[in-house]
């Protein structure tokens, strides 16, 4: 059962049972008020025909009349005050009335004694009230004389069943008005909540960019607010997902292409060392030529899984900076010379706080590379200042658009030039993650045919 | 006149490997690792009856390659490391004659070179081997000028075995290719037809018997 519903049922339930109760309880007030009214009509009625004619008859009386004459003076008297509703019994004899009841029948025998007697009743589908009292009349000194008033009150009866059908049915309009509207404003306040529910289900298709409407301050708006906001982290973390899905893709189609070419180029001279006839020394050239390239391949490997668990943690230290300059100047001496390439040392920074063996081979990389871009009798500058350590170079530079790829796996600025030098194509992708690991910054900075300058800023 | 063949591949070990296949079984080459190297020197050459263009180059891409190479009238094979369809596709309609995906065997690409040579008719037919010559086109062989009846099947064992000079050919090789793939025949037919050939040209020594495999043509250089 949807929320608008349980709630318009509940208020519907509580309309209808408060609407019935005070109508039943008002009505209920209404109809005694009206009966008793009546009542009190009906007795000032009788109370004043008894005294009346009580007193007119005792007036009339003489002494010595006759039986007939009583009898007829006191029909007389009594039907000059009398109505339709006027009955006068004596020793329970009716001596005067118009109405077809007679008001022994139903007035029980107890009360047939008392002073005053009332009956309240339904006779023959009809409502009757009957009011009666003893009068004295001097003729009639020893019999029991009673004045009558029998009311038929069923127009009130019906007045009351008229008034309580018309309440019934302004219940009802009421009812009905109420319901309507307690369904309407349940359906405007969960709406928010409807559209809140569409959004999220949207969301959950994948349309992660959408979003909820935030209409009021109230509870439904802040949460309106609040499931924005998850939605924004989720679409953040989505797309973070995605283009991390992405570059790895990218970066296991090259891998792929990076091992597929020389692997190809084994394969075919596998190929041809076994169904050519060769000389023994073009065999043998080919063979190293193989070797060579299984090196070259086996290199790969393990720059490619150094670069894939380069997770664990780094053991940083004070290093003595002119220490790792040293260390740097001793792995790249051999290349270096080989090129007739100078490295020119500038350290003015005592020691910094890092992982010696890595920033080593970063150092060594970045010198590499510089050397690769530089022609013979250049010189190449290992400088240290501050937090930065910076590898200059007046080699070829790199162009502005290929500045951004170099880091990328696999990237050769100039492919068939780094693959004769040995490269593989991942010292600068290996480098800025030893470098980011150490929460440091590679800053590279390059003008094609004047040089590269590459900085690591570390932190502090 | 062998036929000349035009190489472009970036990576120079393929490309020299490739070489090296092709002038021992008696092609011509150019190999160049740049694209635009090679429209450049096309200029001036372009004698070519078949380029090997691979289609991720430095320079021109392959694909760019193959206005030039239409434009001098030479039939291409691309040879690429791209295994999807959609390149495939794309080379053959612009015009390419055929497709070889890397990484792919020695003799696949020289049947497919030949293939793409007798289809565009720039197949040398005669071929030469010391003082042979094998006429394939009007099936005549002359051995120091003088002429020798060969069975035809022993004369296509021949013709295949000069084709792929210094190379290994597999009896499964020359089944294939003489008594076609529906042959259902023992393997050994071809060791008699070998034999026979060996024999009739006094080719002990220069057809090798490469044992578990095939034959070989040996032209040794002393």
């Amino acid at each position: 059962m949807k929320l608008w519903k349980k709630i318009s049922l509940i208020y519907s339930i509580i309309l209808i049972v408060i609407v019935t109760v005070c109508s039943v309880i008002l009505l209920g007030q209404v109809q005694k008020k009206i009966l008793s009214v009546t009542r009190k009509q009906t007795e000032d009625k009788q109370w004043e025909l008894a005294y009346s004619f009580e007193d007119m008859a005792n007036q009339n009386f003489s002494g010595e009349d006759s039986e007939a004459v009583r009898h007829t003076l006191v029909h007389y008297c009594f039907s000059q005050y009398a109505d339709s509703s006027s009955v006068l019994m004596i020793d329970d004899e009716t001596v005067y009335s118009q109405s077809d009841i007679s008001p022994m029948e139903y007035l029980v025998p107890e009360q047939q004694e008392s002073m005053q007697q009332h009956f309240f009743g339904k006779v023959g589908g009809r409502y009757f009230l009957i009011v009666g009292s003893t009068v004295w009349l001097a003729g009639y000194a020893d019999n029991r004389c009673v004045v009558y008033v029998v009311e038929d009150i069923t127009p009130i009866y019906e007045d009351m069943a008229r008034q309580l059908l018309q309440f019934i049915l302004i219940d009802a309009v009421c009812i009905v008005g109420g319901l309507l509207l307690i369904i309407f404003f349940v359906r405007r306040f969960v709406k928010p909540l409807t559209e809140l529910q569409a959004t999220a289900s949207h969301i959950a298709a994948g349309n992660y960019e959408e979003r909820a409407i935030v209409r009021a301050g109230d509870e439904i708006g802040m949460l309106s607010a609040d499931f924005n906001r998850m939605a924004e982290a989720v679409e953040r973390h989505v797309n973070e997902l995605t283009e991390t899905a992405k570059r790895q893709q990218m970066f296991i189609g090259s891998v792929t292409h990076e091992f597929k070419t020389p692997l190809t180029a084994l394969m075919l001279k596998i190929d041809t060392l076994k169904n050519t006839y060769m000389e023994e020394e073009e065999r043998i050239a080919y063979l190293s030529n193989m070797e060579r390239q299984c090196r070259w391949l086996e290199r790969m490997v393990q720059k490619l899984l150094k670069l894939i668990t380069l997770n664990q943690e780094l053991t940083l230290q004070e290093v003595s900076v002119s220490v790792l300059f040293d260390q740097v100047r001793n792995a790249v001496a051999e290349s270096l010379d080989a090129r007739g390439i100078e490295l020119l040392i500038d350290c003015r920074a005592k020691s910094l706080f890092l992982d010696a063996d890595l920033m080593q081979s970063v150092l060594v990389n970045l010198v590499e590379n510089a050397a690769k871009a530089s022609k013979e009798g250049q010189t190449i500058i290992l400088a240290a200042y501050g937090n930065v350590l910076e590898v200059k170079d007046c080699g070829t530079g790199i162009r502005e658009e290929e500045v951004f790829h170099i880091t990328e796996p696999f990237y050769m600025v100039d492919k068939s030039r780094s693959k004769k030098h040995g490269g593989v194509g991942l010292g600068l992708a290996l480098a800025e993650k030893i470098v980011k690991e150490h929460n440091a910054r590679l800053e590279i900075e390059s003008t094609f045919g004047v040089g590269t300058t590459v900085r690591v800023h570390l932190q502090k | 006149m062998p036929n000349r063949i035009l190489i472009v591949e970036d990576d120079n070990s393929i490309a020299e490997t490739i070489a090296l296949n092709l002038k021992y079984v008696g092609y011509e080459y150019m190999a160049f690792d740049d694209g635009a190297k090679a429209v450049e020197y096309l200029a001036a050459d372009h004698s070519f009856d078949l380029a090997l263009l691979d289609i991720m180059l430095p320079g021109l891409d392959g694909f760019e390659l193959l206005s030039y190479m239409k434009k001098y009238n030479i039939p291409v094979i691309y040879m690429t490391a791209k295994t999807d369809s959609e390149s495939e596709v794309r080379g053959l309609k612009e015009g390419a004659e055929d497709y070889i995906v890397k990484p792919f065997e020695v003799v696949t690409l020289l049947v497919r070179i030949e293939k793409v040579l007798e289809r565009t008719g720039r197949i040398n037919r005669v071929y030469q081997f010391r003082d042979i010559v094998l006429d394939a086109e009007n099936r005549t062989l002359t051995k120091a000028g003088e002429e020798i009846n060969l069975p035809p099947l022993e004369f296509d064992v021949l013709s295949l075995l000069i084709r792929n000079k210094n190379r290994t050919v597999s009896r499964e090789h020359i089944l294939n290719e003489i008594w076609g793939e529906d042959f259902f025949g023992d393997i050994r037919t071809v060791d008699v037809r070998v034999a026979n050939v060996r024999k009739k040209l006094k080719f002990t020594d220069e057809i090798r018997t490469i044992s578990k495999t095939g034959y070989r043509l040996e032209e040794r250089r002393k």
